[in-house]
């Protein structure tokens, strides 16, 4: 504790820090395994960070005995707390020692400090990690790395440990950092007005997944496969786990099986006896088979995890078994259990990856629709037994056999599928009139009938001989051409004229002053503003390495003085901008009631007296690569995210700080006071250490 | 298809014709005598209602008896002995009203008697602005809320007119003012324009451009997080918010997901689209082909919006017989004198005191405006310190090299403050101003070879390049506001972290260590 800047003549007990019951969320899951008698409550958010990779979760899974159980747990399960399923850690003298011996894993030390925002200051106690932080970190590291501090050994002994008692006692740990019921709530309110907001994006999302998966699949065998991702996602329900949490829960099983896989992998035993298997482990040959369905691509392409797991659509499956909360039986001594993956992971190993490698692209994207149609037969199968003919048998006849129709049929799929695409097409051709030119004296009502029949085949395949329907065709480009003169369309010259005397005729009766910009003008000119501090930090930052020519250094220093007289243009327009706010808002109405929706929504070159030419051309935005899509894509979330991040982070400043500024003395608000710095000031994502410093008397 | 294309041109410009000539005749006569107008002003009147999005669409009577401004009534008793007293006086008051034809008829037929006319008025306003504004709206909002918003939202597009301010919140009068806003609307905004765009059908894959900040949803409290005592748990704040942040990891993910998706998608149909400029299939389009029976509806859409187009066509030919007789309106207005004016004043008294109790939407822009100004100050303290630096270190080594540098620097000089120039170009929209932000949804559109295509269809892509917004312009615009925003956020934190820390020196005996 050499780094509390506290002269140690003067500190009779430094408590080391506070052992907050909500210091650090540990691994969840790992509770969850023991707790199956008791309430589903969803998952806490650290441990189900693991999205990121299933290997962090069993790293996770490893840390299990190094946690204690809550005592309190169960108390305010009601609440959803976060430790009532992170379990306080034991031991504050596990801790000190820990950081005696920094070569050590430290037992129960906070994470590593590998974000960014902890670097290297979190010493004591740093709190959660966000979410892929850690994963990662604890990914690339094996046991927890120590707090990268370079410190002499702190002076703490036994003896100083002893003062952790009191303070936990100080952080409250009997009753948890309540908050006053009208603040509590409105901060919860909005936290959790934002989550759901949250949800119902996801939901959209993965309505958009799933029709786009639909059509990247086989286009000839959808009508079972539609429906089903959208009752998954519809059925996500805030109070139980969610699918999410489910299937990270299965990854975390799948990570297990791996494990496992690789162990036994080792011992290569022959195969045997799967003649008389049958149908009785025939439903457990599912999570070997889906693990490998979903392991297979990762190799081919640098996908997460999680991505696969949703592009599997485990959905359907996981939901018929809210039991997935326990750990699957390979972990257990089940000698029945053992035959089976002995078995299985001979296949994998051998067969998997060798797929995997022949498979393209290409192969991958069909995979994609076959993998959704195994699973629902899969959970079909779970139902009644026979529910599918064409595999049923394969089944129960033998795993193998069953396997090879899975996962090694996966790369032949392809080629089979053209040909039983082409034969489909053939017979579908004579019915499929819609497309054809000759029926384009067909009434609409005909055209569009279902006597056409799906085309078979892929997108991959098809795509480029595709074309609309007719009705379609029409519509479209008569829309299109109506939108291309309405575009052109020029306002003539005694229309203009008109219409100019009328406005100005008008705007001589106004009250507003006569120059003024309007409240939507000036909205849309400081939005043009806002981003200049960016931008002229940027250009200044790049002049603020030192150059070597003269010229350089000359241009350099123009380069500054010419930032600085934008800086001082923008401060003056700033200024006027705020002085025709102010003289607009004399003259403001009443506010109608609800304001959320006050500005107008966004329209292509919204606010500005521009020509009906702008607004009315057809708005594209063109990208070039996948990888710029990507990024366009995650960008706008990190703005949406850093919108909303705002928003939330002054909601709780004015819910929350309050509460401490109200109370004169720390007893017992300890905790509060942590809880709420680590909110306010980290982002929840570290916490500050309390210090008890007790003079002699 | 190309064929079809360049007979599409052929029509389009034949019709360009038509409408020219169209164009041309109708103005003498307008000119001429009012008796005229008043054909070509129910056609201008109809276009104009036609041109209107579907679910707002007034009748064309709802405009053109808005003129005769009768207080109405809104019980209907009272309102359904009015039409006759009120055409009465209508016709005293103002003589012109014989002139239209068409006029009293319509008049007649349509005056339901029970429904005051300017409440049609008030709604339709309210509804068109409602979709402007992006809010949620219903038939049955309280009128009270109605004419409310109606007024705010003029007020936010730069409607001054007072007598505007003046009318009953019953919305029981006033049709005539709210047909003049209704018309200033159309210009000044570009009412029409902005509807066909908001509401335009969407067949493509589509995205927002703009980083304009998302409405919060509004929060309620729940049952179920108050603990005993009716006090909340803080680490239950805790855990949603770490909820919270797993949701936007989820989020990345499946967004991730979905451009991959996309992007296959998009490359699989590339050159099966029958329009050039977009070269492939949206999701949209390519499930339509799969399931054609699903899309009626769409189908629907689309040939609804182009009628609707060709409204707003019409609408541009006949403009000027509207705008003539919007004249005659104002017209009338100022024959009924000036008595308004001393309450002008009292009104613009009563206002002023009242400033900072405007609405949510002020608070919110004057909380931005003062942040970028502190943003600004900051950032010209750092530059000046900087400057002061940089100039002390060049005066220095300019006095060493004095001799021998002289005159050959004038040259280099001037060059260095032409490529700075060059640097600084679009640095702020003061030096751009014809660059206009970004707002809306935009299609994607995947163009794999760039050059080779614009090559090939030349005009075509050029004809169109306006319009089509590049993703590398759009990511570094994202970017640009992510920085802001950190840095917003990073300050809120800081503010944050010394008032604590203000809190923590007040604790006695307990030195708080922030991580």
């Amino acid at each position: 504790m050499a780094h509390i800047p506290v002269p140690v003549s003067q500190t009779q007990t430094t408590g080391g820090s506070s052992s907050l019951p909500c210091a650090g969320p540990k691994v969840a899951l790992a509770r969850s395994q023991g707790e199956t008698g008791t309430e589903p409550g969803p998952l806490p958010p650290p441990a189900a960070g693991s999205v990121f990779s299933g290997r962090s979760t069993a790293k996770a899974e490893g840390n299990k005995s190094r946690l204690c159980p809550d005592p309190k747990r169960g108390r305010h399960s009601r609440h959803r707390d976060p430790s009532a399923r992170h379990p306080r850690r034991c031991g504050e003298r596990d801790r000190s020692r820990s950081r005696l011996s920094p070569g050590a894993a430290p037992a129960s030390a906070p994470e590593p400090p590998g974000t960014p925002q902890a670097r290297g200051r979190s010493r004591l106690s740093s709190g959660p990690l966000p979410p892929q932080a850690r994963g990662r970190s604890r990914l690339s590291s094996g046991p927890l790395p120590p707090p990268p501090r370079s410190g002499p050994a702190p002076p703490a002994g036994p003896g100083r440990a002893a003062g952790s008692a009191e303070s936990a006692g100080l952080a409250g740990a009997e009753a948890g950092p309540m908050l006053p019921a009208g603040r509590g709530r409105r901060a919860a309110a909005a936290l959790r007005a934002a989550l759901s907001a949250g949800a119902e994006r996801r939901r959209e999302l993965e309505r958009r997944a799933a029709r786009s998966r639909a059509l990247l699949g086989r286009w000839d065998d959808e009508e079972e496969e539609r429906p089903q991702p959208q009752s998954a996602s519809s059925t996500e329900h805030e109070d139980r786990p969610s699918p999410k949490e489910l299937e990270d829960l299965e990854l975390l099983n799948r990570a297990l099986e791996k494990a496992l896989k690789v162990r036994k992998s080792i011992l290569e035993t022959p195969l045997e006896g799967q003649g008389a298997r049958g149908q009785k482990w025939a439903g457990e040959a599912h999570a070997p088979k889906k693990a490998q369905v979903q392991q297979v691509p990762v190799p081919v392409e640098d996908v997460p995890e999680c991505r696969k797991v949703r592009a599997g659509s485990q959905k359907p499956l996981l939901l018929k078994k809210p039991s997935a909360y326990q750990l699957r039986a390979p972990y257990r001594t089940d000698p029945d259990v053992k035959k089976l993956q002995r078995k299985v992971p001979a296949r994998c190993v051998s067969q998997g990856p060798r797929t995997a490698g022949k498979i393209s692209s290409k192969g991958v994207t069909s995979k994609q629709g076959r993998s959704h149609r195994t699973v629902t037969g899969a959970s079909a199968r779970e139902v009644s037994a026979a529910a599918q003919p064409q595999e049923t048998p394969g089944l129960s006849e033998s795993a193998p056999n069953d396997q090879q129709s899975f996962s090694g049929g996966d790369s032949a799929a392809v080629k089979n599928s053209t040909v039983a695409g082409k034969q489909l097409l053939d017979s579908g051709n004579k019915s499929c009139g819609f497309l054809g030119e000759s029926s384009k004296k067909e009434d609409t009502a005909g055209a569009w009938g279902r006597s056409t029949s799906p085309r078979a085949g892929t997108l991959q395949e098809k795509g480029c001989q595709l074309k609309l329907p007719l009705p379609y065709r029409k519509a479209y480009s008569r829309n299109c051409r109506a939108w291309e003169r309405c575009r052109l369309c020029q306002t003539s010259a005694d229309a203009a004229a008109a219409r100019t005397r009328f406005v100005e005729r008008i705007q001589t009766t106004f009250c507003s002053p006569k120059l003024t910009p309007s409240p939507a003008e000036i909205e849309e000119e400081l939005r043009g503003l806002q981003d200049v501090p960016s931008r002229v930090r940027q250009c200044m930052e790049a002049e603020a390495a030192d150059l070597p020519t003269l010229q350089g250094e000359y241009e350099s220093l123009l380069t500054l003085e010419g930032l600085q007289s934008t800086v001082s243009q923008c401060l003056q327009k700033l200024q006027l901008l705020q002085e025709a706010l102010e003289s607009q808002l004399r003259l403001c109405p009443e506010c109608p009631g609800d304001v959320g929706s006050c500005s107008p929504a966004c329209v292509p070159a919204r606010g500005q007296m521009c020509d009906s030419a702008d607004m009315l051309a057809v708005p594209l935005l063109c990208y070039s690569s996948l990888q710029e899509l990507r990024d366009l894509f995650a960008l706008k979330l990190q703005v949406a995210m850093l919108h909303q991040e705002i928003a939330l982070q002054k909601v709780m400043m004015a819910e929350l700080l309050p509460v401490l500024e109200a109370r004169p003395c720390l007893e017992g608000s300890a905790g509060l006071f942590r809880a709420i710095h680590s909110q306010l000031c980290q982002g929840g994502r570290s916490f500050p250490v309390l210090v008890r410093d007790e003079l002699l008397d | 298809m190309s064929q079809g294309y360049r007979r599409n041109i052929t029509e389009i410009s034949q019709e360009h014709r038509r409408a020219a000539a169209q164009r041309c005749s109708p103005s003498p006569r307008a000119v001429g005598t009012a008796r005229q107008r008043g054909p070509a002003l129910s056609a201008a009147v109809g276009a104009l209602c036609r041109a209107l999005p579907p679910r707002a669409r007034p009748a064309p009577d709802t405009l053109r008896r808005a003129r005769f401004d009768r207080p109405q009534a809104v019980s209907a008793g009272r309102s359904a002995r009015r039409p006759c007293g009120a055409r009465g006086s209508g016709d005293q008051r103002d003589p012109r009203m014989r002139r239209g034809p068409g006029t009293h008829s319509a008049l007649h037929g349509s005056a339901t008697g029970t429904e005051p006319w300017s409440l049609d008025f008030w709604k339709l306003l309210y509804v068109l602005l409602k979709q402007i504004h992006g809010g949620s709206w219903t038939e049955s909002d309280a009128i009270g809320a109605q004419v409310r918003f109606v007024q705010w939202a003029l007020w936010y597009h730069g409607y001054g007119r007072p007598q505007l301010r003046r009318l009953p919140a019953d919305g029981s009068a006033g049709s005539r003012e709210l047909l003049l806003a209704f018309s200033w609307l159309l210009r000044r905004p570009g009412l029409l324009e902005q509807l066909l765009a908001l509401n335009r059908v969407q067949t493509g894959d589509h995205t927002s451009v703009c980083t304009c900040e998302d409405d919060v949803p509004g929060s309620q409290e729940g049952p179920g997080e108050a603990g005993p005592e009716g006090r909340v748990d803080v680490r239950y704040l805790q855990w949603l918010h770490g909820r919270l942040r797993l949701q936007w990891c989820s989020l990345h993910a499946q967004h991730q997901e979905q451009c991959r998706l996309l992007h296959k998608i998009h490359s699989f149909t590339s050159g099966s689209h029958m329009d050039q400029n977009l070269g492939h299939f949206s999701v949209t389009e390519a499930d339509l082909i799969r399931h054609p029976e699903n899309y009626k509806q769409l189908l629907q859409l689309l040939e609804s919006e182009t009628t609707q187009l060709e409204a707003f066509l019409e609408w541009k030919q006949l403009e000027p017989v509207y705008w003539q007789w919007m004249e005659t309106v104002l017209d009338d207005m100022a024959e009924e004198g000036n008595m308004c004016e001393s309450q002008d004043a009292d009104v613009e008294k009563r206002r002023l005191p009242e400033v900072t109790s405007c609405c949510p939407w002020a608070a919110r822009l004057a909380g931005q405006m003062d942040r970028l100004s502190r943003d600004l100050l900051a950032l010209q303290e750092q530059l000046h310190q900087l400057l002061a630096q940089r100039k002390a270190a060049w005066w220095e080594k300019v006095a060493a090299r004095e001799e021998l540098q002289k005159e050959r620097f004038s040259a280099t000089a001037r060059k260095a403050r032409e490529s700075t120039e060059l640097k600084l170009r679009g640095l702020t929209p003061l030096c751009a101003p014809q660059k206009t932000r970004m707002h809306g949804l935009c299609r994607l559109v995947l163009r794999n070879k760039q050059p080779a295509s614009r090559v090939a269809s030349g005009q075509c892509v050029s004809k169109e390049a306006a319009a089509a917004l590049r993703a590398a312009e759009v990511i570094r615009e994202l970017r640009l506001r992510e920085a802001s925003l950190q840095r917003e956020l990073q300050q809120l934190q800081q503010q944050c972290r010394t008032r604590l820390d203000g809190i923590a020196e007040g604790l006695e005996g307990v030195i708080c260590i922030s991580p």
